[in-house]
């Protein structure tokens, strides 16, 4: 750029300089004419007026003088004196001398008559000078001047002559050198010509040194910076300068190789910190690149993987899984995946992994514990479900038996009760170990729950095979077991079913060997029963309900749900009635129906009916605490509830210590439950009332419906059975079956509720027949208290039950 | 008609190395039945034949015959990966019959 530069400046320059030069040129040639001319000029007039005088007077002094004049001047060579036919009216000064010297002898002549029309001259100058203008020609080949003069005839001429006005007489030519003219002007005009072309040349250095201090040099070091940023040195930068438009260039392309640098280093920095390896490999598979978790994952140095051929399938989104040597020296696992990216500008692969050795360990810890006892170690439930089911998928493919064992501590609970909960784990794990201990290894030992174990005995031989097994784990176990307070003699009665025999699939198996070990309980503990075909499974079943109630009670499993009461037609709240649930850890929540009537049938109905009261009372004072009015609470109480004394004592207890309200809670009993001993039930009921309870006859119409009941018994209200609601509106018989009990209700007096409403069809048709209340799923299912309470936030006070108005 | 010739490199007799073998050993059934030798190499056992082959990571298999050379490296469990990987089979291809398979390596 810098020649370049200097080769247009050196043009301009002398481009500049040549055309300064040619128009000082011109004007020196002006000035030299100007200065000859005006040199010329007096002796001009002078000659023209002594011809004038010379043509008036005929008087030739005066013309001599001034040609002795013209002849001492310099530099004029010529002076000619032309015709209008352009020929020499006279040769010369002498050829003027002789006619001077006639003139003086003779008397002057009249010249002969011009013609009419003069020849054209050559010469246009000439003519222009015969047509009455001076005109000038320079020679510079020859550097001389021509001047041509006019001779304008005087008027006193034109008599004698008979010129006209308009014709001129001859031209009077002076031809002289401008050599000694020139002399004069030259010397002044070398010497501005020289300044001027000085002024050019230093305006044209200083031009050069400008450009190239302000713009040539601070490009060349953008350049040379710039080509550093290109071979990788992206830390250099372009010398700092005024913010003018370089400078300022140079700034902005130092931010951006400053981002640029800062960028690619925080990518380098995550590429080098990540604990993913990165691999860039090349259509034909070779590393061209590896980070160093790539180097650590693989154990090999970064510079031995780039070039080698890692071999994984080039296939965008493929997945696998490799070995990996992790830091500590052990083996790990990292998951590979591949991804089709650009390296270079070609396609290429980028292999990402990542160890996995942790996630996987955790995962497999986690499955283990979700089929594992935590307490003992042994497979869980479900596992050994599992396995149940694998065994005998092969031993039916071998024609082989098994036999599974069931077995059940006895009086656990009672270790558990008195010696505390360290002590009964303490058992459990004893009796975890001598169990897997008594068997071959390749049999599976399981904690189900609780107390209870199973053994899978695969391959076995016959029942008697498998009794002799079971008879031998029992007298293991009753070992004395030393435990860390005290020695302790565990006693395990043992259930055994045999494949195929006793079932063929895992639930069976199970169910079968849980049955006879039921039947050896009762049989007396302490021993092992093979199943056998006439030994029913119900009681079994119960047996274990039982044993799962009473956990139940212990563990506080019992729940009470409240399903809200509402005024007909109005839909306004009236109450709750209080429902009894169980929520089992395993199973869930378990129907009542499939509860309720074991622990009737075991007793545990008292205390649990008390836990009930007690529940509700609670429940009651901390919505009454709230300030919520949730009206009358209805529990439920069973016919054995009533059927013993202690009812009223239970409740006057709970009135006394957990400030029970009777005013704020009803009792609902079944037929069923009053009908054995009417005058008992009512003894008991009066008893009851008098203490501020309201009796409600609930599941009316299902039991045995006699007016007389609703004659003899106490009751404040009548609940009509679900069965009846449910067909009210397609059935007619039911709805005529319900229109006669509400009557029949309202002519004793008693308010009706009907339970079950799920429609808003029913709700309607039960208000059209004058039924008092309603309950059902149409205005709420049954929930937990805090529920109830977020159902009804705006329950105000003063919102008694129906019932009170009778 | 030519065998294929394969080695499969893994580290130690771990379940996922027996997984990658098992893996590789119904493939291979499946595919060239007994027109196939795969030799298994344990890197623990004979790291220096490992060295040799610039084994990067396990498993690693490597068709040795018919040309040419390929590697897989991975769990295997992917036949359709494998088998293009190995240079076996082009993706979307059927699976090969036995005579042609055979004539076009030979």
């Amino acid at each position: 750029l810098t020649a370049r530069f200097t080769v247009i400046l050196s043009l301009v320059l002398a481009l500049l300089l040549a055309l300064g030069g040619a128009t000082l040129a011109v004007q020196y040639r002006q000035a030299v004419i100007a200065a000859k001319q005006d040199e010329l000029r007096h002796l001009e007039l002078g000659l023209l007026a002594s011809l004038h005088t010379l043509m008036n007077t005929g008087k030739a002094g005066l013309i001599q003088d001034w040609l002795g004049e013209v002849r001492n001047h310099r530099g004029l060579e010529r002076v000619t004196i032309l015709g209008r036919d352009g020929e020499p009216a006279f040769r010369d000064l002498d050829t003027l001398r002789r006619v001077n010297d006639h003139l003086d002898q003779r008397s002057f002549q009249r010249a002969p008559r011009p013609q009419a029309a003069p020849p054209p001259l050559a010469q246009p100058r000439f003519r222009q000078a015969l047509a009455g203008d001076r005109t000038t020609h320079v020679d510079w080949a020859s550097d001389r001047m021509v001047r041509l003069l006019p001779l304008k005839q005087a008027p006193s001429c034109r008599g004698c002559h008979g010129y006209t006005d308009a014709e001129t007489l001859g031209v009077l030519r002076l031809s002289s050198t401008l050599s000694e003219a020139r002399e004069r002007v030259h010397g002044a005009y070398l010497e501005s010509a020289g300044f001027a072309a000085m002024v050019v040349l230093l305006t044209g250095l200083a031009a050069f040194l400008l450009v190239r201090r302000e713009i040539l040099h601070p490009l060349h070091r953008i350049m040379t910076t710039a080509r550093r940023w290109r071979d990788g040195g992206l830390d250099a930068r372009v010398p700092d300068r005024p913010a003018d438009e370089i400078g300022t260039l140079g700034r902005i392309l130092n931010d951006m190789a400053g981002r640029l640098e800062r960028q690619l280093h925080e990518t380098r920095n995550l590429i080098a910190q990540s604990r993913t390896g990165m691999v860039v490999i090349d259509a034909e598979g070779t590393i061209l690149f590896a980070n160093p978790a790539a180097a650590r994952l693989m154990n090999r140095p970064r510079a031995q993987l780039t070039g080698s051929q890692l071999g994984v399938p080039l296939v965008d989104g493929h997945k696998t899984e490799i070995q990996i040597r992790r830091g500590n020296g052990e083996s790990g696992v990292a998951e590979l995946s591949v991804h089709a990216t650009e390296w270079d500008g070609q396609p290429a692969h980028l292999v990402t992994f990542h160890d996995v050795t942790e996630r996987q360990q955790a995962e497999a810890d986690a499955r283990h514990r979700a089929l594992h006892d935590a307490l003992t170690g042994l497979p869980n439930r479900v596992r050994f479900h599992d396995l149940l089911e694998r065994a005998i998928v092969r031993a039916a493919a071998q024609g082989n038996r098994l036999a599974v064992l069931f077995i059940d501590l006895d009086r656990f609970k009672e270790v558990n009760d008195t010696l505390g909960h360290a002590a009964g784990d303490e058992l459990l794990r004893a009796v975890a170990r001598r169990l897997r201990e008594a068997v071959r290894d390749t049999d599976v030992v399981a904690r189900m729950s609780g107390d209870e174990f199973t053994v899978l005995l695969d391959g076995i031989g016959d029942r008697d095979k498998a009794l002799d097994v079971a008879e031998k784990v029992r007298r293991r176990l009753a070992e004395p077991a030393e435990l860390s307070s005290q020695t302790l003699n565990p006693v395990a009665t043992i259930g055994v079913s045999l494949f195929p025999e006793d079932g063929e699939d895992a639930d069976t198996l199970l169910m079968r060997a849980d049955t006879a070990m039921y039947h050896a309980k009762e049989a007396g503990r302490n021993c092992a029963h093979a199943f056998a075909a006439d030994q029913g499974e119900a009681a079994s079943r119960r047996f274990r309900l039982e044993k799962a109630l009473q956990r139940a009670q212990a563990n506080d499993e019992f729940r009470l749900f409240y399903q809200p009461q509402v005024g007909l037609p109005g839909g306004e709240w009236k109450g709750m009635e209080a429902l009894l649930r169980w929520e089992d850890p395993i199973d869930g929540l378990v129907s009542p129906a499939d509860f309720i009537p074991l622990l009737e049938e075991t007793g545990m109905i008292h205390e649990v009916g008390e836990w009930v009261f007690r529940r509700a009372a609670a429940d009651l004072r901390r919505w009454r605490e709230a300030g919520q009015a949730v009206g009358r609470v209805w529990v439920n109480v069973s016919a054995r509830q009533l059927a013993t004394d202690d009812l009223v004592a239970r409740l006057d207890r709970l009135i006394r210590e957990d400030g029970l309200a009777p005013e704020q809670v009803g009792i609902e009993l079944t037929e069923s439950g009053v009908a054995g001993d009417i005058a008992h039930s009512v003894a008991v009921l009066d008893r009851l009332r008098q203490r501020g309870f309201q009796i409600a006859m609930d599941d009316f119409g299902t039991g045995y419906s006699a007016l007389t009941f609703l004659r003899q018994l106490p009751i404040d209200e009548v609940k009509i059975d679900r069965a009846f609601v449910h067909g009210i509106t397609e059935n007619r018989e039911d709805h005529h079956l319900i229109r006669a009990i509400i009557a029949m209700a309202h002519g004793l007096g008693l308010p009706v509720l009907a339970e079950g409403v799920e429609t808003a069809d029913q709700a309607e048709l039960l208000a059209a027949e004058g039924c008092d209340a309603a309950q059902g799923f149409y205005y709420a299912r049954p929930g937990p208290a805090d529920e109830l309470t977020r159902l009804r936030p705006e329950a105000g006070p003063g919102l008694p039950g129906t019932q009170q108005e009778q | 008609m030519g065998k294929y010739t394969l080695k499969l490199y893994v580290t130690g007799h771990t379940p996922r190395s027996q997984q990658a073998i098992d893996n590789l050993r119904g493939i291979l059934e499946a595919e060239f039945a007994d027109r196939y030798e795969l030799e298994i190499i344990d890197v623990l056992e004979k790291p220096q034949l490992a060295e040799d082959e610039k084994i990067l990571a396990t498993p690693t298999l490597i068709k040795e015959l018919p040309p040419p050379l390929r590697r897989v490296i991975g769990d295997l469990s992917d036949r359709d990966q494998v088998l293009l990987g190995l240079d076996l089979r082009t993706v979307g291809a059927g699976r090969p019959d036995t005579s042609d398979g055979g004539s076009h390596h030979d």
